[in-house]
């Protein structure tokens, strides 16, 4: 949660004044405005925060649980059961993978403008 | 002409306070627009022409001196106000198609009669075609379109413009302008111009007001008595808009020769 808020309260303070100014003219409510420009920023920190959870999870589950995805791959290794082991690390792998492809996914959709004017491919 | 002017500015000033101390940025403007009239403001560059047209719009308090507009006192900002903003790049809003930044103002419309209404802006500035672009998609002058068009499209009756063509290139100017002249007219809308093109405020308006340096005041009101319509090539050839040009740029030197 940390890097969307830090990240939406920074975009918000940077906020073009001239968007406001438009707003103003317009008799709309700065929100109207705000939000939209903040999107970018909130989404690049959920991106960050994303990362961090995930990589939390597994390691947590190492350390201090009985069950899950990290504790699989850790009494794996201790048992010397070696495949299972690059099972669970190939099953964390695509989960990551596919995580961050619905990540994406949503990017695109909520922030296809922003891909375009910025140049960033997407696929 | 005897009627009430819609706007009226008097004695207005304004200063920005700051930790380096304080910019006085206008010192004392006053005048009367009358409703359907053209107004043009010509000033050197930072004399404090984005300050007066905030004030005219409403968006800053004057320190000193009242705004009147259609008689009322200009506290907020008239619903029959609209801006163009001198940078069209920190104005249009990028996450918003052409037509729906045009639909910003009137957003509360619905969205058919909006989009509708929208659209028909667009065709007055040419644009019909480049509804679904986004503003970074396409060029400066028709970035300054879409912002033009945004500020039609409510049907103000006070359209105030911030050196709308000051970055765009001299072609695009010229169109734009008579464009520009073109449009306000059909509306009958009543306009002020703020440039630092003396030729272009001759041009367009029916009279112009010359700022002196900062912090500035009004150096006189020059009426333009040029036929309209007005012709890029024809009007700006003709001696009485030469001895426009000359007086004006006389009155702008011998003012900042003072200081
Ligand atoms: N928000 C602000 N805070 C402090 N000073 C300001 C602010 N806005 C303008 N000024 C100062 O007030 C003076 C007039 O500024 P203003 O932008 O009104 O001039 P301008 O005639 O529009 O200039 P330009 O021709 O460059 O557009 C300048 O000296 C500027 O430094
Ligand atoms: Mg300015």
């Amino acid at each position: 949660m940390w890097p969307v808020l830090i990240a939406g309260v920074d975009a918000t303070r940077a906020v073009e004044p001239g968007y406001l100014d438009v707003a103003r003219v317009s008799h709309a409510r700065p929100a109207s405005v705000v939000l939209p420009a903040v999107l970018p920023a909130l989404i690049a920190g959920a991106r960050i925060a994303l990362g961090i959870a995930l990589i939390m999870m597994v390691i947590s589950e190492m350390i201090a649980a009985t069950s899950g995805l990290g504790y699989l791959i850790l009494q794996a290794q201790r048992t010397y059961a070696i495949a299972q082991m690059y099972a669970g690390i190939i099953v964390l792998g695509l989960l990551g993978w596919l995580v961050t492809a619905a990540f994406s996914l949503v990017e695109r959709r909520v922030l296809g403008w922003y891909q375009d004017q910025k140049g960033i491919a997407h696929g | 002409m005897a009627e009430t002017p819609l706007v009226r500015a008097a004695g207005i000033g304004k200063a920005y306070r700051g930790r380096r101390g304080t910019t006085q940025a206008i010192a004392d403007i006053g005048f009367e627009q009358a409703e359907g009239e053209f107004l043009g403001v010509v000033g050197p560059s930072g004399c404090g022409k984005t300050t007066l047209l905030r004030c005219l719009a409403g968006l800053e308090r004057p320190d000193t001196g009242s705004v009147e507009f259609d008689g009322r006192p200009v506290t907020g900002i008239p619903a029959a106000v609209s801006v163009v903003f001198q940078e069209y790049n920190r104005s249009l809003f990028p996450w918003l198609s052409a037509l729906e930044n045009v639909r910003f103002p009137i957003r509360d419309l619905g969205r058919t009669a909006g989009r509708e209404q929208a659209r028909e802006a667009l065709r007055r500035v040419g644009l019909a075609d480049f509804a679904d672009h986004h503003p970074f998609q396409l060029s400066g002058g028709m970035q300054q379109r879409v912002a033009i068009a945004r500020a039609i499209v409510s049907r103000p009756r006070f359209l105030l413009m911030d050196e709308p063509f000051a970055s765009v290139d001299a072609q695009t100017r010229a169109v734009l302008e008579q464009l520009t002249v073109t449009i306000t007219a059909e509306l009958g809308l009543t306009v002020l111009l703020i440039t630092h093109d003396i030729d272009e405020a001759i041009f367009m308006a029916d009279r112009v007001l010359v700022l002196s340096a900062r912090p500035s005041r009004v150096l006189r009101e020059v009426p333009i008595d040029l036929d309209r319509p007005r012709d890029e090539v024809e009007t700006r050839a003709l001696p009485l808009f030469q001895d426009y040009r000359r007086a004006i740029h006389r009155l702008i030197g011998s003012s900042s020769a003072e200081d």
